[in-house]
């Protein structure tokens, strides 16, 4: 058997590493259009402000791909798959065929139609390492002492956050009314707004960048939608992602907004799978596919598509949205639902001077999600309540108690997760 | 593989368990000195909980396939040649990832002296038998290896 994946980040190594526990002797190849072996996307703020090393990037040890029997291919990215006769071909000329091929490209930077923003040289995404090297070497030389970052994402807040620690004097500008609208409510946003104040971090909201004017290609200055005008040394897009398709044109995978699969993670065409930001699989509150960019997320798709591709047969229990944070002090913990529709019922508990706070989204009787702050330790078993949509019964009474756990379980659940018996 | 499973029915609430793990992750390997003098109080890596006449003391599972493996940045969690589910201090950045994602609620934030990492039970390396086990007046942990089941449990709740 032959095995092909194409990327080399979070779901291709859970796809690897899933395969070689069901077949040892298949051919695993990994190609990724990077040049770097697998490293730790999440932490690229963490480059830029030199809190942590090159060494915490590494996602696996020096020596992953010879243990896992894994051949990789760096440094030049499949343009073209033919799904007819199973080869997949790179942007360097050379062909690789597969019996079974992963889709795990991920995603790329959704840059918008902004004006001038193709003339300028001083315009960054923030999502590879390389991105993060191209910023951090500027900064090194001391060419950034301002930047503005558009979209208060997750990305552009972790981007803005990393510059900052350099002494970088950052404007994030958000169309939005609130930082991480995806992520937490307007309450924590608040609380969020506020450490970026102490961090020396501008916020502007309902507000963007509608003109980016440069001379020979050197940014001078960006015009926003409210009038306003700033003269930044870099100019950082971090609107989103978009998954990573377009090499799949040529071929008979079906895509909607993502590589669409179904729940072993298969594609519309047999021996093709996908899995990761690249992805529109189902989703656990709603059953519809989603595409549901984050680590866990991509994690587990591939190795649910690394056992179905190596013959054992694993069903996806479905992606859950869900992120841990840091904001200066604030620790924040967010999953599933964080917008109430009608008919849900909302627990909040605030502490306002503790910058303690608890949400919970109860929907039908379930956890649908929750927004944790200060007091995060017990969040996975909030978590894992959703996920395994338990009715909530008499627990709903507690689930705001600090240390709510299993102890608040009703005996018979409680039991069988405690004891295990058969 | 053998890990450590509450028996409710047996736990009288005397956090022996709690001092014991605290005690054989110190240097001195003595109550006072770890308390006092490596200032370990707090971290301990099993949890005591109790709701009227119920209590018990709960940890990691070393899940066969685990969500804080899943859901960690960088790598920092592993499972070594034994099973057993580890952080590597060094390398955790404190993203707590793991902690958003594991079921059991059992992994803590450690202070160390510049940073936190994700602090959890390593089922006492230098140990035949988990200390917080030893402790146990009331055999309310045992060190059991329940197979499958373990990861059964986990799957549907
Ligand atoms: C700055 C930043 C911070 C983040 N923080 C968090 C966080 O805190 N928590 C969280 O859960 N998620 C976070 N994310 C999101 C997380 O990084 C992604 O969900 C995750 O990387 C998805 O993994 P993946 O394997 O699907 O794809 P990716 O990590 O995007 O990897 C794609 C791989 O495919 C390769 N590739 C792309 N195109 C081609 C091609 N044509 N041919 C060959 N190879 C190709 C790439 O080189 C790469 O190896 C963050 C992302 C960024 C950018």
């Amino acid at each position: 058997m032959k095995y092909v994946l194409v990327g080399n980040s979070y779901s291709a190594v859970w796809a690897a590493e899933a395969i070689r526990r069901v077949d040892a002797d298949g051919e695993v190849f990994m190609i990724s259009a990077e040049k770097f072996r697998p490293y730790a996307k999440a932490l690229l703020q963490d480059y830029v402000s030199m809190r942590f090393t090159e060494h915490h990037m590494y996602y696996r040890g020096e020596h992953w791909y010879e243990r896992m029997k894994v051949k990789p291919g760096l440094g030049s990215p499949v343009v073209e798959v033919n799904d007819v006769a199973k080869i997949v071909v790179l942007e360097s000329g050379e062909k690789f065929t597969y019996d079974r091929l992963l889709i795990a490209t991920g995603g790329v930077p959704f840059v918008p139609p902004i004006k001038g923003v193709d003339e300028c040289r001083d315009v960054y995404t923030f999502t590879t390492w390389g991105d993060a090297m191209r910023i951090k070497d500027r900064v090194d030389a001391g060419e950034v002492r301002s930047a503005v970052v558009i979209g208060a994402g997750l990305i552009g807040t972790q981007c803005a956050e990393g510059l900052a620690a350099r002494g970088v004097k950052v404007t994030i500008v958000e169309l939005e009314n609130q930082v991480l609208p995806r992520a937490v409510d307007s309450k924590v946003a608040g609380w969020i707004e506020e450490e970026f104040h102490k961090e020396g971090i501008s916020v502007r909201l309902s507000d963007t960048v509608e003109e980016v004017i440069s001379a020979d290609g050197r940014l001078k200055s960006v015009k926003l939608k409210s009038g306003d005008v700033l003269e930044p040394d870099i100019l950082v897009v971090a609107i989103g992602v978009r998954p990573n398709v377009d090499f799949l044109r040529s071929s008979s995978v079906k895509v909607d907004r993502g590589v669409l699969v179904d729940e072993h993670m298969r594609t519309s065409v047999e021996d093709v799978f996908a899995a990761g930001d690249v992805a529109q699989a189902p989703e656990v509150l709603t059953g519809e596919k989603q595409v549901i960019p984050i680590i866990p997320v991509a994690t587990e798709q591939g190795k649910i598509a690394g056992f179905n591709m190596a013959g054992k047969s694993r069903t996806y229990p479905g992606a859950l949205s869900m992120n841990s944070f840091h904001f200066g002090e604030l620790e924040i913990i967010s999953a599933g639902k964080l917008t109430p529709e009608e008919g849900d019922e909302v627990i909040t508990y605030v502490e306002e001077e503790k910058r303690l706070y608890k949400k919970f989204i109860v929907s039908g009787g379930r956890l649908a999600g929750y927004v944790l702050t200060r007091d995060v330790e017990n969040a996975g078993v909030y978590t894992a309540l959703i996920r395994n949509r338990v009715e909530l019964g008499d627990m709903v009474h507690a689930l705001s108690e600090s240390r709510f756990h299993f102890h608040k379980f009703p005996e018979k659940l409680r039991k069988s997760l405690l004891e295990v018996r058969a | 593989m053998k890990v450590v499973y509450p028996r409710e029915d047996f736990c009288v609430q005397c956090y022996l368990c709690q001092v014991a793990c605290v005690v054989e992750h110190s240097q001195s390997k003595n109550v006072i000195n770890a308390y006092f003098r490596e200032n370990l109080r707090f971290t301990e890596r099993c949890s005591v909980y109790a709701e009227g006449p119920v209590s018990f003391s709960l940890m990691c599972r070393h899940c066969t396939e685990p969500e804080c493996l899943e859901a960690c940045k960088n790598g920092t969690l592993y499972r070594d040649e034994e099973g057993r589910v580890l952080v590597n201090p060094e390398k955790c950045v404190g993203c707590w990832m793991c902690i958003m994602a594991c079921p059991y609620g059992v992994i803590k934030r450690r202070q160390l002296e510049t940073r936190r990492i994700a602090h959890k039970c390593d089922l006492c390396p230098e140990s035949e038998i988990p200390a917080c086990v030893r402790a146990c007046p009331n055999g309310a942990l045992l060190f059991e290896d329940r197979g499958e089941r373990n990861d059964e449990v986990r799957a549907r709740w």
